[in-house]
């Protein structure tokens, strides 16, 4: 109740979300979105996760869910496929062009 | 009821506890390496985010270990807070500095910050204009009644913003909230879900709290205070069932400009 340091790490990925969502419906295009900070800091949260074996390439997928429900979770934004060893390097390459679409 | 330097003081006091413990929790995250090269706020992609201001922040937060030092300095300055009596010399200069300080955060962490963190600012500006203004007791008694429109505005437009939503007009909102996997609490949202009516009616009660609640100010000295006491339990009740924290500290803070300025009236 008093001590929750996990707080901000759940609502990083809901404002990231909500950053897609404007971006979009601002009308910047789809392919444009990986140059975005939120998707950059989305694709950084999602490389955080262990591979599985034999795997080459990354996607993450942005579902939403009922919760404790436990509902069919319904898709919502599908990332593009990233190489592994890309996705830690590609925010910095990306920065300078990425500071225009945020 | 209350005086000026007592409502300072207090006001002072309420936010120093806020950045003690928000502090404390950022310093567990920096330790978890959430804002090393490998974490969530990499300063490489935030920096990036917040384009072109973090330009002028950027010197600064891409030294690792300038975090926690500046953390370290506002768990300091908020110890000194809580400790102090105001005093527009010295609390100014610890207020001013945990002002400063605020104002990097909210550059570093730009996913991920709340209405707390908001709320934050809002006082602690407030507070860094009434140390400059100390010798003039009208400026002083006007940053404390913005302070306390701030706090009204804050749960009024929350509550014109849940008119708005169709699941808060139907009643169904408060069950949807707490079935959150982040901020749910499960055994609350079974007994909400299973028992329609009480959800109805608990969704229509925050909704309705929060609206109602300018009335605080026509509200007669003693029982204006029951406000007061039932939005502290409200923030006390999200601390608990949705586990989030902050809110219980930081919106208190401007519980005493609103008594103050209440008595004004």
């Amino acid at each position: 109740m008093l001590w929750n340091p996990g707080k901000r790490v759940a609502k990083v990925l809901w404002d990231a979300w909500l950053s897609i969502q404007y971006l979009t419906t601002e009308g910047v295009p789809a392919s444009r979105l990986p140059l975005s900070g939120a998707y950059m800091v989305l694709l950084n949260l999602a490389s955080r996760q262990p591979l599985q074996n034999r795997a080459v390439l990354r996607q993450f997928c942005i579902v939403r869910s009922t919760g404790f429900d436990n509902r069919i979770p319904e898709p919502l934004f599908v990332s593009l496929f990233h190489p592994p060893e890309v996705m830690q390097a590609a925010p910095r390459a990306n920065r300078a062009s990425a500071a225009i679409m945020t | 009821m209350l005086d000026l330097a007592t409502t300072l003081s207090l006001t002072m006091k309420i936010v120093g506890f806020a950045t003690v413990v928000s502090s404390l929790e950022l310093l567990a995250l920096w330790r978890a390496r959430e804002f090393a090269s490998d974490g969530i706020w990499d300063w490489s992609i935030i920096g990036t985010a917040t384009s072109p201001r973090s330009g002028l922040v950027d010197p600064l937060f891409r030294h690792q270990k300038a975090l926690p030092v500046i953390l370290a300095l506002r768990v300091a300055a908020g110890l000194a807070c809580l400790l102090l009596w105001w005093n527009p010399l010295v609390t100014g200069l610890l207020l001013g500095l945990l002002f400063l300080i605020q104002m990097l955060l909210n550059t570093r962490i730009v996913f991920g910050d709340d209405g707390s963190d908001q709320m934050l600012s809002i006082v602690l500006a407030s507070l860094v204009v009434a140390s400059l203004a100390s010798t003039n007791e009208t400026a002083v008694t006007i940053c404390l009644i913005f302070l306390a429109m701030q706090g009204t505005l804050s749960y009024s437009c929350s509550g014109i913003a849940k008119c708005f939503g169709e699941h808060w007009r139907d009643g169904s909102a408060l069950p949807r909230v707490l079935g959150h996997y982040a901020y749910g609490h499960q055994a609350f949202h079974n007994a909400l879900s299973r028992f329609s009516p009480v959800g109805r009616i608990a969704s229509w009660s925050v909704m309705g709290f929060q609206l109602l609640f300018v009335f605080y100010w026509i509200t007669p000295e003693p029982w204006h205070l029951m406000w007061l006491a039932s939005s502290l339990l409200f923030h006390a009740g999200i601390a608990y069932f949705m586990r989030l924290n902050g809110f219980l500290f930081s919106f208190p803070a401007c519980y005493p400009a609103l008594i103050y300025v209440h008595h004004l009236l």
